[in-house]
């Protein structure tokens, strides 16, 4: 049984021509999934029927097994936390405590509970001293880490995050790759993102979808995925640096072996040094 | 922006951590003697004591005062003019018969019920005026709570405060792109501009509306807002000095009886 799982979903915005046809998506226990695509390619309309906000026009999706219903809603919510795109509509309460504090105390956890919940989401996305602040002051980065956090306090079993790095600085991006993956240590939330920015990809992520115009046009590993240059170039995706470079080295005859992440090619440099010295 | 300002100078007034029941009283108890009072008196000396507590007390500075003073002052300046030049009454100053059933005048009459009613709305507006900048709207969520106001009504509150600013911030982006693509260049151009940018707020809110509700679904609701927030306790200086301000407040309601200016 998967914790997310649809069938041939298909879902069209009333009056206007599809939006997702026929998607198939699974997302295992403890899994990082990365969902590429370009802009309109459907991503934000996938991610809204994950704790059904949208209906499929056709096909199904299940959660944990079941089908979402009126009566299993709430619970649905409660395991599927989603971060939309747009941080400003997701503020609403007067303050960014308020804010954070906002899905704990709609669980009915009690007042202490929510209060250290609230501290701690706070402290993840190292918001602290933005406690007292009203969101209409706060930057547009600021909003997407009050927003990430009034998630990450409700503890969902699944986080979804729509764009989570779009407008975050260096160190908050660190960060929050940095806790994604921590995560996966500590807890075993399942997290599904979204994000144009491929290079990012490879560091956190252990499957990757591929979505242009509606459909599912790649997925796999990160080394599956990012050897499909062509594929991607087609969907207006680009390949992440390091996979790049070594490629185009390794066509002009230099023995690198292929290597995704900082770390990897790092490692894959030195070897082919080594190799030469 | 203006209601953005009202909001910035209650987050850092010197007020800020006096206990909100504290303020809220002041502010009603001077609006309820305004209007008990029967001479023009007292409004004044409340809106002197008030005006005084905003400027040296929450250290509110003394232009942004003045200049969210002077909106609703025009307003009153210009209504009891009216009020002098209508009503009519003994010991006539000037009079003009305009039309046979119809004439301007000033008595000692109108003056004094003119000058009764603009010392009213001094000390209204200043008593308003020390609510909303000595106090964060977030505080009054929180007593509003301690006074069991329904829930229903504390988060229709919160969720209008929120939208004022989505709203707002909308029309002023809006604006701004206009404004930058020399929108308001021409007359022409500017009542186009201006429908258009009345038509996109409307449909931008309208989006956000259910977007909010979107957002709130997503994290459960259950038509519950958290009110974190605790009170400040209730200080000796703070207390002694409201129930100073209102008993030399009534004194003076008391004691002024229905004395008139001239
Ligand atoms: N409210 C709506 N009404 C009608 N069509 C919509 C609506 N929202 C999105 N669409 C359309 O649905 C398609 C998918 O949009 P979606 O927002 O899911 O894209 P996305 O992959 O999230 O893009 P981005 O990377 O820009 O966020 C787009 O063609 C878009 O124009
Ligand atoms: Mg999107």
């Amino acid at each position: 049984m998967h914790l997310i799982e649809t069938r041939d979903l298909c879902y069209s915005y009333s009056g206007s021509s599809r939006a997702l046809d026929g998607i198939n998506f699974i997302a295992p226990r403890n899994a990082r999934i990365a969902v590429l695509g370009s802009n309109g390619a459907g991503k934000s309309t996938l991610f809204k029927h994950f704790n059904g906000i949208f209906k499929p026009t056709s096909g199904s999706i299940l959660i944990r097994g079941e089908p979402i219903t009126k009566q299993n809603v709430r619970e649905v919510r409660k395991f599927v936390g989603i971060v939309f795109q747009n941080a400003d509509d997701q503020i609403f309460a007067p303050t960014v405590e308020l804010d954070v504090a906002f899905g704990p105390t709609n669980l009915g956890l009690d007042e202490e509970t929510i209060h250290h919940r609230v501290r701690e989401a706070l402290h993840i996305m190292g918001i602290e001293d933005l406690a007292g602040r009203v969101p209409h002051h706060l930057s547009g980065g600021e909003k997407k880490r009050v927003a990430i956090a009034g998630a990450i306090a409700m503890e969902p079993e699944v986080l979804v995050l729509d764009e989570p790095t779009a407008g975050l600085d260096p160190k908050g991006i660190h960060d929050l790759l940095g806790f994604i993956s921590d995560l996966k240590k500590s807890s075993g939330m399942t997290v599904i993102f979204s994000t144009h920015d491929v290079s990012l990809v490879p560091e956190i992520a252990d499957y990757i979808y591929v979505m242009s115009k509606g459909r599912i046009v790649a997925q796999g590993t990160v080394a599956e995925v990012f050897s499909q240059t062509e594929l991607l170039k087609s969907v207006r995706l680009d390949v992440p640096h390091y996979p790049k470079l070594i490629k185009s080295l390794q066509e002009k005859g230099i023995p690198v072996s292929m290597a995704f992440t900082f770390e990897e090619a790092e490692k894959a440099f030195l070897e082919a040094f080594k190799g030469r010295s | 922006m203006f209601e953005e300002l009202l909001e910035d100078i209650a987050q850092k007034n010197g007020l800020r951590e006096v206990n909100t029941n504290l303020k809220l009283a002041t502010g009603l108890g001077a609006i309820l003697l305004c209007l008990l009072s029967s001479s023009y008196f007292p409004p004044l000396f409340i809106a002197l004591v008030l005006t005084g507590a905003i400027l040296f007390l929450a250290r509110v500075d003394p232009k942004t005062y003045a200049e969210l003073f002077i909106v609703p002052l025009w307003f009153a300046v210009m209504s009891v003019a009216g009020i002098i030049l209508i009503s009519g009454g003994q010991d006539i100053f000037w009079k003009w018969d305009i039309l046979p059933s119809f004439s301007l005048s000033i008595t000692r009459d109108s003056i004094n019920q003119g000058i009764f009613v603009f010392c009213r709305v001094l000390g209204g507006m200043s008593a308003l005026c020390f609510i909303s900048l000595t106090t964060p709207m977030t505080n009054i969520f929180t007593v509003l709570r301690q006074w069991r106001i329904p829930e229903i009504i504390i988060e229709l509150m919160m969720i209008i405060y929120r939208t004022i600013f989505i709203l707002m911030d909308q029309v002023v982006q809006i604006y701004t792109a206009q404004v930058m693509r020399l929108g308001y260049s021409t007359v022409k151009e500017s009542i186009h501009s201006c429908a258009t940018l009345c038509g996109a707020a409307f449909i931008a809110s309208w989006d956000a509306g259910e977007d909010l509700v979107q957002a709130m679904d997503a994290r459960c609701y259950t038509g519950k807002f958290a009110v974190l927030g605790e009170n400040r306790p209730v200080e000796r200086g703070p207390l002694l000095a409201l129930f100073a301000f209102l008993s030399l407040s009534a004194a003076v309601v008391i004691f002024s009886g229905n004395s008139t200016i001239i």
